[in-house]
């Protein structure tokens, strides 16, 4: 199982999927920077900080989860790959090798995606000065969301929680999609589904009045006011639970898969 | 066997434990209460604070009563009960028949603890002065209102919790006939006990309305509606799941041959959800039907836009596109030898699926106008074009939401088209549609040259109606040229 991890794992760094990671890593929080560096009232790094990692990547977010490793699967599962590791090996442990090394790297790159913007806007930008700061007395208004009482404690902190929290988030999405594939066998309908039900999510919430429990401000809330904690992990027990009964009633029943405990 | 009659013992003991502990409670708290305010007490006033806990039957009896309904259908749907009853219907009688008996039982231990509970007090047929007094506890003043001796009330009680119990499980059995599967009767029955909870929780007048748990107390049901309404609407339910108990086959059917119109279906639900709510919320802002057209197809552009906005201009034009997007994978996989044979051209074939996306996008739009015109008619807007919202004429109106909407919506099929061609996998229109949403966001089309959401009304507050016209039709030749171009390089047959 571990040699297959380490196997799986090589295989998602060749030289295109590279690029790929790269531009996820710093190309989309440094498209959103360019947009948002002049012409805003910034008093902190962290706001920068924030007003990065919004726009583009929530609305991309389960795109972006989808599309770090599962390209790879697919290319092996419509070439009917599976069919011939049966014969090579344990089935079972492929595919959980599969779904292993795909929530581990959607998770480490969508982890380097955000500690690395904050860490070049919270101590590199500054060398450049691109943003300019305004004071902080002429602050009117909070900007503080469900994550900041950890910037009270330490900005680095606050950096590793929550980009471990994006992490997460991305990995459980990827996993979603993942199970999608092996349930539905319609890969473009699995693949599409966790970003199609994210935004009817968003939709939903915020007709209903109830954005703090939106899978998008749940995960970036810096377009709502401040929230109690909790409430961020609302969506993110529903598709916990979600993956869950996805693998016990449509993917551990299908016996040619030998899911047995 | 002796285990089961020992974990029996245990689960008997302990359901007549904590329906003790309520009953004493509550009896405690009804003498306490008639002390404090110097009123006499008779039995009923303690018989019905225990009988019409709402906290005793939503988080006790409901699960309960849930759990019966499950082991009744998980023992008794088998091949040979079946066969014996011969129908679904039948089984749906011979299952219920068996629930209501192990209710019952269950019942009756609430009905004697409840009312050896008061059994120190009298016993009278007159209601008790404790009975008037208007405190949030006292259950018996609601009713007061609807009953003029307690003896109707007791009565009534053993027929709703009958009926109820013949509803829940005849509803539980008649979803379970659906699927036949153990997992899904458990979400249900899981699904039945969240919903009620949240709905009392929340009090929201329709959660409630449909909440089973309501229906299992005479004084919550009085509080909301006259009694014998409970009563009608509980025989009419009856009578709903003894026919769709005989079409149950046909729904099977039905659902089985008919799984590609759940997309369609989400799809008018949210739409319906999304033009009620929005056209109640902006109501005091309408008075014509053009000004509720502008609210609901409003959309985002750089000078004006809401979170709300962007993800509803998401689901109701990249939802038709997203369904489109389906239809076209489907028009891919079925080309093959038969269909060169019929067209002979891919162009002519390209036409032919274009043609027919065309249709679907017109229905829908029509759908979406009608509904929404239906909408501001219920609210008595006036039936005219006209929209003090924005500076445009009826005219103009018209173009941007058939015109420019058709335009746009044919492009988003057009570069799907494109790029199923090119990359028959998929995550390319993921990307696709990943590249448009973020073309939404106000920032990255500040110019109004990315073709997304120019449909919206609120790109009329920047660009003129020829700026878009002009946009889409540029990119809407320019795909038509970049789709012939791949038809002259490959024939993927």
């Amino acid at each position: 199982m571990s040699q297959q991890i380490k196997l799986m794992w090589s295989q998602a760094f060749s030289m295109k999927r590279c690029v790929l990671y790269l531009l996820i890593i710093l190309g989309l929080p440094a498209l959103q920077f360019s947009f948002i560096y002049e012409g805003y009232q910034f008093f902190l790094p962290i706001e920068v900080f924030q007003e990065t990692i919004s726009g583009a990547i929530p609305m991309l977010f389960p795109i972006l989860a989808v599309l770090i490793f599962l390209p790879i699967f697919i290319a092996e599962y419509k070439d009917n790959y599976l069919t011939y590791v049966r014969t090579r090996a344990s089935l079972k442990d492929y595919l959980f090798a599969v779904g292993i090394v795909n929530a581990l790297l959607t998770g480490l790159i969508l982890f380097l995606m955000t500690i690395v913007t904050f860490l070049l806007i919270h101590y590199v930008e500054p060398i450049f000065a691109f943003v300019d700061y305004w004071s902080l007395s002429e602050k009117t208004y909070e900007t503080s969301n469900a994550f900041s009482f950890l910037a009270d404690i330490h900005p680095l902190l606050y950096a590793v929680i929550y980009s471990a929290w994006i992490a997460l988030n991305g990995a459980l999405y990827a996993t979603l999609a993942y199970l999608l594939i092996l349930a539905l066998e319609q890969v473009y309908l699995a693949m599409s589904l966790p970003f199609v039900a994210y935004h009817i999510f968003n939709f939903v919430a915020g007709i209903l009045q109830a954005p703090q429990f939106s899978p998008i401000s749940t995960v970036f809330p810096f377009n709502i006011t401040e929230q109690p904690l909790w409430t961020v992990f609302v969506p993110f027990t529903i598709l916990i639970i979600v993956n869950v009964i996805l693998y016990l009633t449509m993917i551990r029943p299908k016996p040619e898969w030998i899911f047995q405990s | 066997m002796k285990r089961t009659r020992n974990i029996s013992i245990v689960l008997n003991s302990l359901f007549i434990l904590v329906i003790s502990y309520v009953a004493w409670y509550r009896r405690q708290e009804v003498l306490s209460e008639a002390q404090e305010f110097g009123k006499d007490v008779n039995a009923w006033d303690i018989t019905f604070a225990i009988q019409n806990d709402m906290y005793l039957i939503l988080f006790f009896l409901m699960p309960l009563l849930l759990f019966l309904s499950f082991r009744t259908i998980e023992q008794q749907y088998e091949p040979t009960i079946l066969i014996r009853v011969g129908s679904f219907r039948n089984w749906v009688y011979y299952s219920t028949k068996r629930y209501v008996r192990a209710v019952l039982t269950l019942f009756g231990f609430v009905l004697l603890l409840s009312l050896l509970s008061a059994v120190d007090q009298p016993f009278t047929l007159k209601w008790s002065t404790y009975s008037q007094l208007a405190t949030s506890g006292n259950i018996s003043h609601h009713l007061v209102a609807s009953f003029s001796s307690p003896l109707s009330v007791i009565f009534l009680q053993l027929i709703l919790w009958l009926l109820v119990s013949i509803v829940l499980h005849g509803l539980m059995c008649l979803v379970f006939l659906l699927h036949e599967k153990r997992n899904g009767l458990l979400l249900q029955a899981a699904g039945v006990v969240i919903w009620c909870i949240i709905s009392f929780k929340f009090s929201f007048g329709v959660g409630e309305f449909f909440s089973p748990a309501m229906y299992f107390s005479v004084g919550a049901v009085s509080n909301s509606m006259p009694p014998w309404v409970a009563l009608v609407i509980l025989s009419l339910v009856i009578m709903l799941i003894y026919l769709l108990a005989k079409w149950i086959r046909s729904f099977r059917q039905l659902l089985s041959s008919q799984k590609e119109f759940i997309p369609y279906l989400i799809y008018a639900m949210l739409a319906s959800l999304y033009i009620l709510l929005s056209s109640s919320r902006a109501s005091t802002d309408l008075q014509t039907i053009g000004d509720l057209f502008v609210v609901v197809f409003y959309g985002v552009s750089a000078e004006d836009s809401s979170f709300l906005q962007l993800v509803s201009h998401l689901i109701l034009f990249f939802g038709l596109a997203y369904l489109s997007q389906l239809r076209l994978q489907d028009q891919m996989t079925a080309i093959g030898p038969y269909t060169w044979m019929r067209y002979q051209r891919l162009e002519k074939w390209a036409l032919h699926v274009f043609v027919k996306e065309g249709r679907f996008y017109l229905l829908a739009l029509t759908f979406l106008i009608i509904g929404t015109m239906g909408v501001g008619m219920a609210q008595g807007l006036a039936l005219s074009l006209s929209t003090s919202l924005l500076s445009i004429s009826p005219l103009q109106l018209l173009l941007q939401l058939i015109g420019i909407s058709m335009l746009q919506l044919m492009l988003y099929s057009l570069l799907s088209f494109i790029l199923l061609w090119q990359f028959p996998d998929g995550y390319a229109m993921l990307g696709l549609f990943g590249v448009l949403s973020v073309f939404l966001l106000p920032n990255f089309n500040q110019y109004g040259i990315f073709p997304s959401g120019l449909n919206g009304f609120a790109q009329l507050q920047t660009f003129s109606l020829m700026h878009l016209l002009f946009v889409l039709l540029t990119y809407l030749g320019l795909s038509l040229v970049w789709l012939y171009l791949l038809f002259q390089k490959s024939i993927r047959i």
